[in-house]
């Protein structure tokens, strides 16, 4: 199910040391977002917690770790888990990035424990195009696929992230899930740091209707002359709000996510972070009304 | 250096890139042209993530040997056994016997141990909740002990050791500070003596695994009916300890939710 984009929908990345707040404090924000590896347990007080979470929010979860980009097939039991999972929480989005994790060591398929990023090439497009085919085949489901932030690059690369993106999903009927920091990162360390500039460039080649969701996050400041790392340790920055605003303008009012990983702060801030968004959400709409 | 990655037809971007990742001394790093930058934040995420997930794993190993040597251990085993389930969760399988086979683990015997019982208490934590088929208890009334098999919780694991495990665990991990210290004390007291020998049970009530030590009838009972043996087999193994008594068992492993289910063999 994909939300209309009249809507004004934020939701918070929930974590494991907000699990209490999830359950005991009155439902503030639109929807909770979980990082699907994290509960393809059997059982246990996690699962049990997500299940509870699930009669009062609407889920979307998150997935850092099937590699859509991989030379290498998903292996069958990480797409079991994850069909399991996806029956039992019945999620309104579902999520992966546009990156490789799979590869191949001594004959035996090993993960990367990352997400590693790929050259945007006509092949590995295919490749891509093939691997969101078996999922959203396998799963029944339509993807959302995220834009990365990466610390290297591929001289081979001909295609934009953005044209690779906005291909994939007129091949397989997948979605963009624009990750706004990523394309600060990915601005700061490789392009310049324009970053009004980079999201404008990115955003004008995805076609209006492919974008299903939005991220926003925060990240550390480096030293001088070290690369960003988007660690997801910070607020949203002003650089970030303000991509937002312009992907506002061009996509509407998709639904939006706060996303904070480490150095994580208190439930409160992060409902004091969503509803900021939400207010940015309700500023752009009215000026474009 | 061993060439752990090897190139196919399609995609040596990718395998490159991993080599590249995974082995700072690969001749592929020059040629592929990477900013060396972002290798080293792509390396220094994966010995992050692992390290964070051994430490989830096993937080007993992990307060034992303390980060500084953790980091090491982490870069080894990784390069040993390198994750292949797409859950960090699940990776670390291996690591009770690769702590047997290296500097520490010879240090502190111990050790690798404690690290089978850290694994077995992280599987059962996602493990599949299971509770006592009570309808099945009709199954003790109806049949003959030779006829009757017990099948347990799958998060009940038995761990035979030379070492005061129980105490170990409890002495880092038990919610009460003070009893956490009288687990520290009677921990250093039975490693200083020469031989020990206990039985571990790991188990779960509810969501919260749980540790504790049994008698060795307990034990050899237990190991008899998780073998499949019939209730009168077990019984045989702890016949000649007049203080085993099967009702106490029962009503204690029906507390403990060891049981899932009763059924005739």
């Amino acid at each position: 199910m994909l939300v209309s984009n009249n809507e004004v929908i934020v939701g918070v990345g929930l974590r494991h040391p907000h699990f209490a707040d999830i359950l005991t404090q009155p439902k503030q924000v639109d929807f909770v977002e979980v990082h699907s590896e994290n509960f393809f347990g059997q059982g246990g007080a996690a699962l049990s917690m997500l299940t509870q979470a699930r009669e009062k929010y609407p889920i979307s979860l998150h997935s850092t770790s099937m590699g859509l980009g991989s030379f290498q097939d998903i292996p069958q039991h990480y797409l079991e888990s994850l069909k399991r999972l996806t029956e039992q929480i019945d999620p309104f989005l579902m999520s992966e990035h546009a990156c490789f994790t799979w590869g191949k060591e001594q004959g035996r398929l090993i993960h990367s424990g990352d997400l590693l990023p790929i050259a945007h090439t006509q092949r590995n497009l295919r490749v891509m195009c093939e691997q969101v085919e078996r999922v959203q085949s396998f799963l029944g489901r339509q993807l959302i696929i995220e834009n990365v932030s990466a610390y290297i690059q591929f001289a081979e690369s001909h295609l934009d992230e953005a044209e690779f993106l906005a291909e994939l999903c007129q091949r397989t009927g997948a979605k963009v899930l624009l990750d706004i920091n990523n394309i600060a990162v990915n601005s700061m360390n490789f392009e310049g740091g324009d970053i009004q500039q980079s999201v404008s460039h990115y955003i004008e080649k995805l076609p209006v209707e492919s974008v299903a969701q939005i991220h926003l996050a925060g990240c550390s400041t480096p030293s001088s002359g070290d690369l960003v790392i988007d660690d997801h340790a910070c607020p949203v920055s002003d650089d970030v709000w303000h991509g937002y605003k312009q992907a506002l303008t061009r996509f509407g009012a998709v639904p939006t996510l706060i996303e904070w990983d480490n150095n994580l702060p208190a439930w409160s801030v992060l409902i004091d972070e969503a509803n900021k968004a939400r207010e940015v959400v309700h500023a752009v709409l009215a000026k474009e009304i | 250096m061993i060439e752990l990655f090897e190139n196919k037809s399609g995609g040596d971007d990718q395998q490159i890139l991993l080599e590249a990742i995974w082995n700072d001394e690969s001749p592929e790093i020059n040629k592929a042209g990477f900013n060396k930058q972002g290798l080293d934040i792509y390396r220094r995420n994966l010995l992050a993530n692992a390290q964070r997930a051994l430490s989830i794993s096993f937080p007993t190993v992990f307060e034992l040997l303390g980060s500084s040597i953790s980091k090491n251990i982490t870069y080894q085993f990784l390069r040993l056994s390198p994750p292949s389930q797409g859950d960090w969760s699940q990776w670390g399988k291996g690591f009770s016997h690769f702590i047997s086979t290296i500097e520490e683990g010879y240090r502190y015997p111990y050790l690798a141990d404690c690290a089978a019982v850290d694994w077995h208490v992280h599987c059962a934590l996602h493990g599949i909740d299971q509770s006592l088929d009570q309808s099945s208890l009709q199954t003790l009334v109806n049949s003959e002990p030779e006829h009757i098999e017990i099948v347990f919780n799958q998060n009940v694991k038995l761990l035979k050791t030379h070492y005061p495990l129980t105490e170990i665990f409890q002495a880092h991990h038990h919610d009460d500070e003070l009893h956490r210290e009288v687990a520290m004390i009677k921990a250093q007291k039975l490693l200083a003596k020469e031989s020990i020998e206990q039985m571990v049970m790991i188990y779960r009530p509810e969501f919260k695994p749980e540790v504790s030590t049994l008698t060795a009838s307990e034990g050899a009972f237990m190991l008899c009916l998780m073998a499949g043996n019939s209730l009168e087999q077990a019984l045989n193994t702890v016949k000649s300890d007049r203080s085993f008594s099967f009702e106490q068992w029962l009503l204690t492993a029906i507390e403990r939710n060891l049981i899932n289910y009763f059924k005739e063999k």
